[in-house]
């Protein structure tokens, strides 16, 4: 398990090493230089060449890149051409409220997808079945923007409520209330994912149901729970962990359309501010951090093989 | 010193509104007699988030929205429910009056004495002094890019601490005038000398009607009454909540249920949402209002086709303005040929009055296509048109209104859209191929609707003319400090530019606005000095 383990972590190194060259690289194909844009629109500088050696967006892209990945290697994410803020702090700020949503969406997808997938696969082709595959499609099919969208303007229409939006609570000033302002947006975002996940749940179990060391536990007097939750989901597990592994992009991105609907101050809407200002080191910044963070969790997914399965550890 | 002329108001008249601001900030109950108002409470106010806090490194609005709250300028025009949202009638703020030499070219400004920035580091709540104004100054023309509108400037001094006196370099007639815009406001210096600029949230320092109180990014910005503010007894709010929802559907939710008071950064609500919001919330009110941003069509006047007049005023007959407004625009906009828009009516030529000019506005598709046909298109052309759809869907459909308008003249109009950072550095700066569509910034001053589109060699003249007559027009407008002599130089101007259709101006809705019904003095403004236009707002509760 040690050297699997040591296998994985060595290869996150050249994988972020081809992300910050990725996401340097593809920062500055964005149509719209930073120098015009702030230039023309605002006049930060007196002349384009003035402003590009201030920025030190004059120097070849290769010296640039170096100056950047020493910088990053030494905990500067860098500073925004616009506040003058390190980015690091805004991430810091930021992230947490991200974080908090991608969990709480991942956590809504799995108390939903786990109990109706294994129900369903348990009852393979009764009502409950067809309703949780009817779920399962409805799930897939509404757009979380949408749905999003109607929790909002629907009851302010029709009963003058809506959700409070606008006054952001910290962890610090209540863990009921922090949690409480993502209940809504994590709903809309973990919806989805549940019906992909309740999909691939009840795949899994069929096919581990019909094996024949099920057939050999039941025959053996277990109970149905413990074969299906102790033996059954245990060995259909790793496709499921693979699955949510993969989707945490997804999880990312969505929150971006969460954090917009519902107000919430996430690294989503910041992003989508640096992207529309050209803001290269906060943008830089945010994609290194986010796609450093996928690879981890990509780790964490790989990792989990050897604990879910005896057989990856003795690999 | 002679006759101060700032837009409308003569000396006399300037010098009057001076003594009546003064009044009401000593008395402010006795103005609004007909409603008391009240102290205290929190307006919640949808806002928007800005790019940076220093009001002399940008133009843009989402800054001056948000620094005018604290940082205020030397006057101000009138705010409230019984003035119009172009009326700018300019009174005192931070100075109590000025006087200005014959020749137009010396100010004399006199500040209020006994203003205090606010009581905390850097500046702990010392007297404004002229010598920030100059300073201020300075700045403004060293870093805004908004400098051109303080005129050439060729010195400042300060002969005491409550004078400051500028020298312009020729009379400039919007001098006054743009000195009550917020991007003029007047700074501490201590606070770069601290801080190294202002942009940051930090920096918001001033000494005007709220003081910055909390700023959480992404979320909003807490602004508290200024226990110092020179006005006595404003403002009347305890706070506002500048709240930086972005979603639209979101913001009129939050309206919609009471959760917010006004849900846009100037209450606006979509055209196409006041039928259901007057159903769901009978009691708000709604107020169609006018606007001051123009549509154009801008052409690449400077190369063909559009260097051919003809081609330029065929455009202009194809569409047709009356229909537009009575059936798109039911009746709330304006036909407006610009390019000074309608709502200015006190500078504004009725079309009747345009001369030859006034046959371009006309609906003429039969005589748009001969001209084309003389002009070298007798099978129509495609034009490329670039645009950006992020303005919103209302933008979206007028600008399809004018291709069809073209293509009944056998113009085939090549909608591009671009993505914003593109639109507003490129087409929006006037470099597009063929033509490009959109609305104009707002302004609250004539000038920058002449000056700006139609001089040679300004960033937004987009249209690319260049026209050695209209230039002289231009800048001899600016030169008349008497406001009747003025109005002859830009009734030619107008003429004249109807004449040549440098831009075709599109007809455009009025804006219209709610807030909640206890929002009280609440009035519709076309200018971004939302500080003070709050400090007059209470709450009836």
């Amino acid at each position: 398990m040690f050297r699997y383990s040591l296998q994985r972590l060595l290869l996150v190194l050249p994988t972020l090493f081809l992300v910050s060259l990725f996401v340097f690289a593809i920062v500055r194909a964005i149509p719209g230089d930073v120098v015009d844009m702030m230039l023309e629109q605002f006049q930060y500088g007196k002349s384009a060449d003035e402003l590009r050696a201030r920025l030190g967006l004059d120097r070849p892209l290769a010296a640039q890149y170096v100056t950047w990945a020493w910088q990053v290697l030494r905990g500067d994410l860098g500073t925004s051409l616009w506040t003058n803020r390190p980015a690091a702090l805004d991430i810091a700020a930021r992230f947490p409220v991200t974080m908090t949503l991608s969990l709480l969406s991942i956590a809504i997808s799995l108390a939903i997808a786990l109990p109706v997938g294994i129900l369903a696969a348990v009852r393979q082709d009764s009502r409950a079945d067809y309703a949780a595959r009817s779920f399962a499609v409805g799930a897939l099919s509404v757009p979380n923007f949408w749905l999003g969208t109607l929790i909002v303007v629907l009851p302010s229409y029709y009963f003058h409520w809506a959700p409070s939006i606008g006054s952001f609570t910290s962890f610090a000033e209540g863990w009921y209330a922090y949690l409480g302002q993502f209940l809504l947006p994590a709903l809309c975002l973990g919806v989805a994912q549940a019906g992909i996940i309740m999909r691939m749940t009840r795949g899994m179990m069929l096919e581990v149901l019909r094996q024949d060391y099920v057939r050999t536990a039941l025959a053996k007097g277990l109970g149905g729970a413990a074969v299906v939750l102790g033996h059954a989901l245990r060995n259909a597990a790793i496709p499921i962990v693979t699955v949510i592994g993969g989707q945490m992009p997804f999880y990312f991105g969505g929150s971006i359309i969460m954090e917009h609907i519902f107000g919430l101050p996430g690294m989503g809407s910041f992003v989508l501010e640096a992207i529309s200002r050209r803001d290269y080191p906060v943008i830089q910044a945010v994609n290194l951090f986010v796609a450093a963070l996928v690879v981890l969790s990509n780790l964490l997914v790989d990792l989990s093989y050897g604990a879910l399965d005896p057989r990856v550890r003795q690999d | 010193m002679d006759a101060l002329s700032i837009g409308s108001v003569g000396r006399r008249d300037f010098l009057k509104l001076a003594g009546s601001v003064a009044a009401i900030a000593a008395a402010p109950g006795e103005v609004f007699a007909q409603a008391q108002p009240k102290r205290g409470g929190v307006l919640k106010h949808i806002g928007l988030e800005p790019p940076t806090f220093d009001t002399h490194a940008t133009i843009s609005y989402q800054t001056q929205l948000i620094s005018s709250f604290v940082r205020r300028t030397l006057f101000k025009f009138v705010n409230g429910a019984k003035y119009g949202p172009s009326d700018f009638t300019p009174v005192p703020d931070l100075a109590l009056k000025a006087d200005v030499s014959k020749d137009g070219r010396v100010y004399t400004i006199a500040l209020r004495p006994g203003v205090r920035w606010e009581s905390r580091a850097p500046v702990n709540g010392r007297e404004l002094v002229a010598a920030d104004v100059k300073y201020s100054f300075e700045r403004a023309l060293k870093k805004s890019p908004a400098a051109s509108l303080l005129g050439r400037i060729e010195g400042i001094e300060t002969p005491d601490k409550h004078t400051v006196r500028v020298t312009l370099a020729d009379a400039y007639a919007p001098f006054l005038h743009n000195l009550a815009e917020p991007w003029n406001c007047i700074l501490p210096p201590e606070v770069e000398d601290k801080m190294g600029d202002f942009k940051a949230a930090e920096s918001l320092i001033g000494c005007g009607p709220f003081v910055l109180e909390r700023y959480e990014p992404g979320v909003k910005a807490v602004f508290a009454r200024n226990p110092t503010y020179h006005a006595k007894g404003l403002p009347y709010l305890d706070k506002v909540e500048w709240l930086f929802v972005k979603d639209r559907s979101t913001q009129l939710s939050l309206f919609r249920a009471g959760q917010v008071d006004i849900s846009f950064y100037d209450g606006r609500i979509p055209r196409t949402d006041v039928a259901s919001f007057k159903k769901s919330n009978p009691t708000y009110p709604v107020q169609f209002w006018d606007w001051l941003a123009v549509r154009t069509l801008a052409f690449r006047t400077d190369k063909a086709p559009f260097n051919d007049p003809r081609v330029r005023q065929a455009f202009s007959l194809a569409v047709d303005r009356k229909k537009w407004l009575a059936q798109y625009l039911e009746g709330q906009g304006w036909e407006d040929p610009g390019p000074v828009p309608a709502p200015m009516r006190e500078w504004k030529l009725p079309t009747s009055e345009l001369g030859e000019g006034a046959k371009w506005l006309q609906h003429n598709p039969a005589l748009a296509r001969k001209m084309l046909a003389e002009a070298g298109f007798p099978n129509g052309m495609k034009v490329k048109c670039t645009n950006w759809p992020g303005y919103g869907p209302e933008y979206v459909e007028e600008l399809e209104l004018l291709a069809f308008s073209l293509k009944q003249v056998g113009v085939e109009l090549q909608i591009v859209n671009e993505e914003y950072g593109n639109y507003i550095r490129g087409s929006f700066l006037g470099k597009f191929d063929e033509a490009s569509w959109g609305p104009s910034s707002l302004f609250t001053e004539v000038d920058a609707y002449l000056y700006n589109f139609f001089r040679s060699g300004q960033p937004n003249n987009r249209s690319h003319v260049a026209d050695t007559q209209l230039d002289v027009m231009l800048d001899a407008q600016r030169r008349y400090t008497s406001r009747s002599s003025r109005k002859k130089v830009i009734d030619d101007i107008q003429r004249y530019a109807a004449e040549r259709a440098y831009y075709l101006y599109t007809p455009y809705p009025k804006n219209v606005s709610s807030w909640t019904p206890w929002v009280k003095n609440y009035g519709c403004k076309n200018s971004f000095d939302r500080g003070a236009q709050l400090e007059v707002v209470w709450l009836d509760k």
